[in-house]
């Protein structure tokens, strides 16, 4: 089974707010880790953030996990990337031939580390908490045309149905003697085309059906109504309140140069 | 309902006319079967009737369709979509929401339905699909007949008067195309027109009138009994026939019958076999 | 030639191939037919290679397949896709049926090629664009793309769904063709006229099982077992079961047995 939405159905208080408290929340949080490169503080973020997702969302420690997991390989290159390309200050802790492996490149690139996982969950604790169809009806709410809204959940809702067209066309060819493994780099990347021209030509043919369909609903017609709604209540308005407070002492500190270091 | 009056119409990159001179009409309250062989211009003559093609679908139109009285030439496609829908072949690309219940919402909301008066509408459609457990469901879960189901539900929450489904059951197993076809008969029943468009010809055995077109040209109109009657002809242009019709016409050809049969409970009646008729 | 012992399979969501026993000899046609969903397609998947068995065997030709590729695989049994659009991707239609035998490394290309396209009757559009052609001839490209790599055992799957009458026609005489020839054939169909016309044998599926494999008229003769699958007979089979005669599946053999009983 491919998996089309990272949405996790749970009872929590988080599921429950408004999904444009929890955007903006989001959008804060991604600001905020840019805004420190201590290792301990952006750590201690990126923890907290692991353990308010348990407590308020009701996702299990080990889910949020298995979600980062995939993003390691890119976390870890960062992490090389700095260690080895780092600042020229600081102290040699270590040297292999003319690599200087520095203290101070060390705190950055746990810092750089814990920073971009930090910004990855404050982006998917807003999907693993919303639903797809919510999140964009938050968007139109929040004065995104319509016309964008749909665009965006159209291609959202076909992900899964061209992932699983690919994985026919790939069947297919593979009944045909196609060899994905085999050869070189480049040899690789040429035995996609007989993948990807079917899939392209498809995409291009349901696109074209779609556009019918759309039309036979009266799309385009003025004064269009809204089946869901969303209504902020209170405890929105609450959350909301919360993630400004939050956003502002966070901000106070930056000012202040807590949470940096000097490089 | 339905009018069509000297229509021609040829795509901008091609050369040949997909239609040529076709007039015919509808009633209210009828169910129109259509067929041909591929390529003879069914889908194009569907797309017409609630005018995508010439207004999305440009090219080289000529004569005039009237729906409901109204000649549509001068409507906005929305307008129409609210008297007319339109189902096509593939399911997939007519699901375009996250779940069946925005789908069903997605036409209502289109025309400006208040939300109450939405709500109600998709549960009556879902009903009258016999889909009311899928209400939350992602489409792409489905399969491909409940898909086509949700489909035509998509369609009816709009509640146009005239329904018209091009090839809708081409893809799927027997079972769902007995299905569709099931509530397809119980939307016509009801009061609606229909035109079914169905190389299968066994689908459109229950119309009241069939069409039958061949390169672009209508070549037959009248009855089932009176086309099916001309089985020969169809079959050389490329149009099957159902089996019991065929087998009917081997009875015609050495008289031991005069009149051909659409169903199995036409045969058993014709060939008098009323005692074994319970066994249906 | 083709041999499966007690082979099971089992998805991630679930679903599973039981114990599944089929022995396939050669110049054999055999139709698999059952439910949607009863495991007809998995079956051929693993038959292909394309899934690979949990445990139990496929022997092709004395040989456990579970150490050959699909590639390899393919060499001896071909599988017809249903949806020929899912891998059309060539410019021309010679070159289309050239990518099987380029992939294996067959000799002969060009002469293998040029007999296939004359056998499925496509030689006038050799230089074509197949995306040009009519669904019927798209059909026959993807058998001609399969065929051209001469595997011993031909599997079809549906492979007259959404053709017209004179498209299915030319399809089945190409295909009775092959049978002459003495190649092995298996047909995934839902079309009982289709299988009774060129099977001898029928499996019956149900919930990824064989609960019936043997002569297609004992199968549709067998009361419980028909209720068991809920499959549905054609129109023509239900009348010639009233009439007494049996599973009957084409309209002319219903009429001569009619008119044998009542001369």
């Amino acid at each position: 089974m491919i998996r089309y939405t990272m949405f996790l159905k749970r009872k929590s208080i988080l599921h429950s707010i408004d999904p444009r408290s929890k955007i903006i929340l989001s959008l804060f949080l991604f600001v905020v880790c840019i805004f420190f490169n201590n290792p301990f503080f952006v750590g201690t973020l990126f923890f907290s953030l692991i353990i308010f997702l348990k407590i308020f969302g009701k996702v299990e420690i080990r889910k949020t996990l298995s979600f980062l997991k995939p993003m390691l390989p890119f976390v870890i290159m960062i992490m090389l990337l700095w260690i080895l390309l780092g600042s020229e200050k600081g102290n040699v802790i270590y040297q292999i031939w003319k690599l200087k492996i520095k203290d101070v490149n060390i705190a950055m690139a746990f810092a750089m580390g814990f920073r971009v996982l930090a910004m990855i969950l404050s982006t998917f604790l807003l999907l693993m908490t919303t639903e797809q169809r919510d999140l964009v009806l938050a968007l139109v709410k929040m004065k995104l045309p319509y016309d964008y809204g749909l665009t965006i959940a159209i291609a959202l809702r076909y992900v899964p149905t061209l992932a699983s067209l690919a994985v026919s066309i790939t069947d297919a060819q593979k009944a045909r003697g196609l060899e994905l493994e085999k050869g070189n780099i480049l040899e690789k990347i040429r035995k996609y085309v007989p993948i990807l021209v079917p899939l392209i030509v498809k995409s291009i043919q349901l696109a074209q059906e779609l556009a019918i369909a759309i039309e036979t609903r009266a799309f385009g017609k003025p004064n269009r109504t809204f089946y869901r709604d969303l209504k902020f209540k209170f405890k929105d308005l609450v959350f909301l309140f919360a993630a400004v407070i939050f956003f502002v002492i966070c901000l106070y500190l930056r000012i202040k140069d807590y949470g940096t270091l000097d490089i | 309902m339905i009018r069509f009056k000297d229509v021609s119409f040829r795509y901008s990159k091609d050369q040949n006319y997909v239609l040529q001179d076709i007039s015919f009409n509808v009633k209210k309250g009828e169910f129109l079967g259509m067929s041909g062989p591929s390529g003879s211009g069914k889908s194009t003559l569907c797309l017409m009737m609630n005018g995508i093609i010439p207004k999305t679908i440009q090219g080289d139109f000529s004569g005039d369709v009237y729906i409901d009285g109204e000649n549509i030439a001068e409507k906005e496609i929305y307008e129409i979509s609210e008297k007319l829908g339109l189902i096509l072949q593939n399911p997939e690309s007519q699901l375009f929401s996250m779940t069946v219940e925005e789908e069903l919402a997605f036409g209502p909301e289109n025309l400006g339905i208040k939300r109450e008066e939405i709500e109600d509408r998709i549960s009556w459609a879902l009903r009258l699909v016999s889909m009311e457990r899928f209400r939350e469901a992602f489409p792409h879960q489905l399969s491909g007949g409940e898909k086509q189901k949700i489909a035509i539900a998509s369609l009816l929450t709009m509640k146009p008067e005239i329904l018209v489904l091009d090839e809708p059951t081409s893809n799927l197993d027997p079972k769902s195309r007995i299905e569709i076809f099931k509530i397809v008969q119980k939307l016509n029943r009801k009061g609606m027109t229909v035109v079914v468009v169905e190389h299968e010809t066994n689908f459109i055995s229950t119309a009241d009138n069939i069409l039958i077109l061949n390169e672009g040209r209508i070549v037959r109109y009248g009855t089932p009994k009176k086309i099916f009657r001309e089985a020969d002809f169809l079959k050389k242009i490329g149009v099957r026939v159902p089996e019991i019709v065929e087998f009917s016409h081997c009875l015609l050809k050495d008289g031991y019958t005069d009149d051909i049969f659409l169903s199995v409970t036409e045969a058993l009646e014709g060939l008098n076999v009323k005692s074994r008729r319970s066994l249906l | 030639m083709l041999k499966v012992e007690d082979l099971c399979y089992e998805y991630e969501s679930g679903f599973q191939l039981k114990n599944i026993n089929l022995e396939v000899k050669g110049g054999e046609s055999i139709g698999i037919i059952g439910e949607n969903g009863s495991g007809k397609t998995t079956l051929v998947k693993n038959l292909i290679g394309l899934l690979r068995l949990n445990s139990g065997r496929i022997l092709l030709d004395g040989k456990d397949t579970s150490t050959m590729s699909v590639a390899e695989i393919a060499r001896s049994i071909g599988f017809v896709f249903q949806n020929p659009d899912n891998q059309i991707f060539a410019s021309s239609v010679k070159e289309e049926v050239s990518f099987g035998p380029q992939n294996l490394k067959i000799d002969n290309i060009e002469e293998k090629v040029t007999n296939v396209l004359k056998t499925t009757d496509l030689f006038k559009y050799k230089d074509s664009h197949p995306f040009n052609l009519s669904g019927g001839e798209k059909q026959r490209l993807a058998l001609a793309s399969i065929l051209v790599m001469n595997p011993k055992i031909l599997i079809l799957d549906e492979p007259t769904s959404g053709l017209d009458l004179k498209n299915a026609r030319k399809l089945i005489e190409i295909v009775k063709k092959l049978q002459k020839e003495g190649r092995t054939l298996i047909v995934i169909s839902h079309d009982m006229e289709l299988i009774s016309d060129l099977c001898d044998r029928v499996v019956l599926m149900k919930s990824g099982e064989i609960i019936a494999d043997g002569a297609i008229k004992k199968i549709f003769d067998d009361h419980d077992l028909l209720e068991k699958t809920r499959l549905d007979l054609p129109e023509i089979a239900k009348l010639s079961k009233i009439l007494g005669f049996g599973v009957v599946f084409s309209p002319e053999e219903l009429y001569r047995k009619w008119r044998a009983s009542h001369d």
